[in-house]
């Protein structure tokens, strides 16, 4: 599909969950993987993505991490905006819904130079992820967490109350899904927030959310996209554990959605 | 043999213009973002996945849309190759208008011998070889009349944008679409060109059943013009238009769905396939129907290996630890 903006991922590690995200082949026309590792980039370029190679080992020596590894997606952006004036970047889990069109663009372009959407966790111990691992008819782990993934969780709760707004009994955070920009330099305030805080876990959400500085309110009004929803309503990670109204996924977003009319372009699962 | 799936998205985001009762589930989505119902998805792994087990590989034209959409559902990997950039650069056709334009567009991508399969269409037995002898084939034909099929006079009266082909003969057979074999491009060719030809409507309003000429209609036309002998994987026609009647009716004069010609050969009708077509018009009359229906998809794709291809939440729901397992 042809897209007037460009569509930059990243790709870094070698597990076989973040290899299984990248598609086949581009979704879009313009489109560019920044890529650590040799091997991935071969496999990217014999699917015929565009590639922007940042390292030859598979993640940044720095970053490699599981608590620091989500630096790579700030690394992007920050050589991504040296290389255009404006692009979206995109996750992988974040799927196109409809043909991008010329409301899509003129939304962006008429919004804020930077945008980000929200989403919440629910405010209870371990932010409610060890109840969903555990829960019944989800045997993945055996009822029993990797170390990794419980360091993880344990770490991303710490940080979580520090960089999110209290709403309600959610723990509200920006999602670093799709981040708009064309604010030169964006990247490298965020880095620099991030480091000056010795930020872990979702580093380039928190990082975003020291970055905005204001109420949860005001940062709906200035950066939420009006093209996608942090976590679509649909998907409803929490959908187990939570009735409709309770989810904090169809909580924030219907809370979104009374300040912002969204016409929906993507789907983050 | 290699098969091809062709799944263009862009009727759905017309889906207010599309006629017919046959897209009454489509309209109903609420959603301006793309979505099939679950039995739509299912049947279409089926489809792939029986195929790919017994005749062969399958490839899927699609475009940006579809391409994500497949891929958010963890099918993308049931197919050998994704061809999007032909879809994606469709233009200059009305989608709700001719909504099969994108198939039987994409048909012309493929020089060597392949089938074409509709997503609904789901065979469950190898196709004998002998049936790829014949420049082409299809499913099986069909009797044209009623609602769908047009006189030389009403082509005339609500057609301005072209004449009444010549030699186009209204009352022989016509070549249900749903299943296409071709072993010569040239056929491919003199069919596109004419499809091509008759949805260039220039903005004037076309009446529904004109899409069925653009798609079977003409087909038919180009194998009676070309004299290209036609296999089938079945000598039963399909009667339009009929009372849905069975044996015990038959006294009463109701008509059947199909029918046999005076001569035919009954051990075609060993192959195995479904074509969920009709079904799709009674799903929304019959939510029973549906529901057995779409557990029977599931079931038998679980059966039948697939149940990679079953990982999304959307189908939990049809999940059952008595009859699937861990």
């Amino acid at each position: 599909m042809e897209n007037k903006i460009v569509i930059v991922r990243a790709l870094w590690g070698s597990t076989e969950r973040a290899l299984n995200e990248v598609f086949s082949k581009p979704v879009f026309s313009n489109e560019v993987v920044y890529v650590w590792g040799l091997e991935n980039q071969q496999m990217l370029i014999e699917r015929g993505f565009k590639t922007v190679l940042m390292g030859e080992g598979s993640t940044e020596p720095e970053y490699s991490t599981v608590l620091l590894q989500y630096y790579h997606k700030l690394a992007v952006i920050e050589r991504a905006g040296k290389d255009y004036p404006e692009y979206i970047f995109l996750d992988w889990d974040c799927y196109l819904l409809r043909p991008l069109d010329d409301y899509f663009y003129q939304t962006l372009r008429e919004g804020n130079d930077v945008q980000v959407t929200l989403y919440a966790y629910d405010d209870k111990p371990y932010i409610g992820i060890p109840e969903l691992i555990l829960c019944k008819g989800n045997e993945r782990y055996n009822n029993s967490i990797p170390e990794d993934l419980a360091n993880y969780i344990v770490g991303q709760e710490i940080q979580l109350r520090k960089y999110s707004w209290k709403h309600e009994n959610l723990l509200v955070s920006p999602n670093f899904c799709f981040f708009y920009s064309r604010r030169p330099g964006i990247a490298s305030e965020l880095i620099q927030i991030a480091k000056k805080n010795k930020v872990e876990n979702c580093v380039e959400e928190h990082a975003m959310f020291l970055w905005a500085n204001c109420t949860m309110d005001e940062f709906i009004e200035k950066y939420e996209p009006k093209v996608l929803q942090g976590t679509s309503d649909d998907t409803r990670i929490f959908m187990h554990l939570y009735d409709y109204e309770n989810d904090p996924v169809i909580k924030i977003n219907k809370y979104i959605l009374q300040r912002v009319n969204k016409t929906i372009y993507f789907k983050h699962i | 043999m290699k098969a091809i799936h062709v799944n263009w998205t862009a009727p759905f985001f017309h889906k207010e213009r599309l006629r017919g009762h046959g897209f009454r589930t489509t309209r109903e989505i609420n959603s301006t973002a793309y979505d099939v119902p679950d039995y739509q998805i299912l049947y279409t792994i089926l489809s792939a996945l029986r195929w790919n087990l017994l005749n062969g590989p399958i490839d899927l034209y699609t475009d940006s849309v579809g391409f994500s959409f497949y891929k958010q559902l963890g099918i993308d990997g049931l197919y050998n190759n994704i061809n999007i950039d032909f879809l994606n650069n469709l233009k200059d056709v009305d989608p709700a208008l001719f909504w099969t334009s994108g198939k039987i567009q994409a048909l012309r991508n493929e020089r060597e011998p392949f089938v074409f399969l509709d997503q609904d269409f789901i065979v469950r037995d190898k196709i004998p070889e002998s049936f790829y002898e014949n420049e082409l084939g299809i499913g099986h034909w069909e009797i044209p009349r009623g609602h769908y099929y047009f006189t030389k006079e009403q082509w005339e009266r609500e057609i301005k944008h072209m004449e009444f082909p010549e030699n186009y003969n209204i009352y022989a057979y016509s070549p249900n679409t749903s299943f296409l074999y071709f072993n010569n491009p040239k056929i491919v060719d003199e069919y596109v060109d004419w499809h091509e030809k008759m949805i260039v409507n220039n903005g004037d309003h076309v009446p529904e059943w004109f899409w069925l000429a653009t798609d079977q209609g003409i087909l038919g036309h180009v194998i009676r013009e070309g004299k290209y002998e036609t296999a089938t994987l079945t000598d039963r026609v399909f009667l339009a238009d009929n009372d849905y009647g069975n044996a015990s009716t038959q006294k009463f004069g109701y008509s059947e769905q199909w029918y046999y010609p005076m001569s035919f050969d009954p051990s075609k009708d060993r192959i195995e396939w479904e074509h969920v077509w009709l079904a799709k018009i009674v799903y929304g009359l019959d939510p029973e129907l549906l529901k057995n229906d779409t557990q029977r998809f599931f079931d038998e794709i679980w059966a039948f290996g697939g149940s990679k291809y079953l990982q999304h939440f959307r189908f939990s729901k049809y999940w059952n630890a008595e009859k699937h397992g861990k």
